[in-house]
């Protein structure tokens, strides 16, 4: 790999890790309730492939902070327990919140797209 | 099922490691942990047979890796894999290399001394032996070679904006390099009149979600004047230069890298301070203890905070 490829990836990364979790959160929301394997498949849906090593731990602090609550389901055929997330009154407002500094950040950086091409 | 025992052992095997791993968190904790695991490795199987209970762990990562994880973002202690006595004189040799360069930059700093120097009679801040240099009566600053405010003014700017007190609750200020001076306006509107030297980068004034935002960036700094109306909180953020904020009656906040602070108290306004300076000197202002003191929160990295 080229420096300049591995550095754009290196960016890439970086910028993906700030707004995994307001993406996360939205697709919870919009789905209202949802278990870890269709995250991960609706993120990769999205265009933004995410780890289940990092997803996990992601849902881990998220629930335990009040931001999501979740409860055991168990299919009945297969057996297998599956925990679904849906978002808190808490997480809501979170989420709001951070929709409003990510639409802010967007207008700044498209104030300096349009100056760089002026 | 017997086919797959092999691998139902591998899951065993990766959920034993990772939980051994987890056990700075609570019993319950770590059994849903595991529980969603091993869901997750299931499910993940039988949608794709080719991948297997194997080829689902391998893309999960190793178990220990995935602890951490757990672990970080709960913010508690990761748990460290065992060194071998090569790794651990290589590390004990890097860091005695790095504690040497330490003390050789110290060496270096020192000869800088004083590292900061606050003259309150002279209302000047100097920082590493003259590098910067920020003199509040003349109002000149100095980086390195480049004198910041010079007798030639290169531009002006100026602005107004009616303030409606149900759609406006603050004013916040960010410039990179320059001197403000804040003071209650007369009337509804907020105005500011700045002078810049050297190229005016970007200067603009937004609204967003009841804060009005002005966003100053020029290359030989700037020295402004803004009045605010009484209805609004203010906010300033200043990488280096001086500001000056008086009689406002609302909530303050200011934030400056490398400076200095003046703020004069509105008289019958009761304030509660917090106040902190990394590096440099604070005076001593009369902190309101009532609950509906105004909140006055100033911080500033290397400088001095005055009273005005």
């Amino acid at each position: 790999m080229s420096i300049e490829l591995a550095r754009t990836e290196n960016w890439k990364t970086q910028i993906r890790k700030g707004y995994l979790e307001f993406v996360l959160l939205l697709v919870i929301r919009y789905e209202e309730r949802i278990y870890g394997l269709e995250i991960l498949e609706k993120l990769k849906d999205l265009g933004l492939p995410t780890k289940e090593g990092t997803l996990y731990p992601i849902l881990n602090r998220l629930t335990a902070d009040g931001v999501l609550a979740s409860v055991w389901e168990t299919e009945g055929a297969k057996g297998h327990p599956r925990k679904f997330y849906s978002m808190t009154k808490s997480g809501l407002k979170l989420l709001e919140q951070m929709d409003e500094e990510f639409s802010s950040m967007m207008r700044s950086v498209q104030r300096l797209q349009r100056k760089n091409k002026e | 099922m017997s086919e797959k025992n092999p691998q139902n052992q591998d899951l065993e095997n990766y959920l034993a490691r990772l939980e051994k791993c987890l056990m700075s968190t609570s019993v319950s904790e770590r059994a849903e942990i595991i529980t969603e695991i091993r869901s997750h490795v299931l499910d993940a199987a039988d949608r794709d047979p080719t991948q297997g209970v194997r080829g689902v762990l391998a893309s999960l990562g190793e178990p220990e890796v995935v602890a951490n994880r757990y672990l970080l973002e709960r913010g508690l202690k990761p748990s460290k894999p065992p060194k071998g006595p090569v790794v651990k004189w290589l590390t004990i040799g890097f860091v005695s290399t790095f504690g040497i360069a330490v003390v050789a930059v110290l060496i270096l700093l020192s000869m800088f001394t004083p590292l900061i120097k606050v003259d309150e009679k002279a209302n000047r801040v100097v920082i590493l032996g003259g590098v910067i240099d920020i003199d509040g009566d003349a109002g000149k600053i100095r980086i390195g070679d480049t004198n910041l405010h010079s007798d030639k003014e290169k531009g002006k700017f100026e602005g107004t904006k009616k303030i409606t007190p149900s759609k406006h609750r603050e004013f916040r200020i960010d410039m990179e390099v320059g001197k403000i001076k804040i003071a209650p306006s007369i009337d509804d509107r907020l105005s500011f009149e700045c002078n810049y030297r050297g190229k005016l980068a970007d200067h603009d004034l937004s609204e967003s979600n009841g804060v009005v935002d002005l966003h100053i960036e020029a290359s030989g700094g700037v020295d402004c004047n803004v009045k605010i109306p009484e209805s609004l909180d203010l906010g300033v953020r200043v990488e280096t230069g001086t500001v000056n904020v008086s009689d406002i009656k609302r909530s303050v906040s200011v934030e400056i890298e490398t400076g200095e602070l003046t703020f004069k108290p509105e008289t019958k306004t009761k304030y509660k301070y917090d106040a902190t300076v990394r590096t440099g000197t604070i005076e001593s202002f009369d902190s309101s203890s009532s609950q509906n003191g105004v909140p006055v929160q100033f911080r500033i990295g290397v400088g001095k905070i005055s009273k005005g």
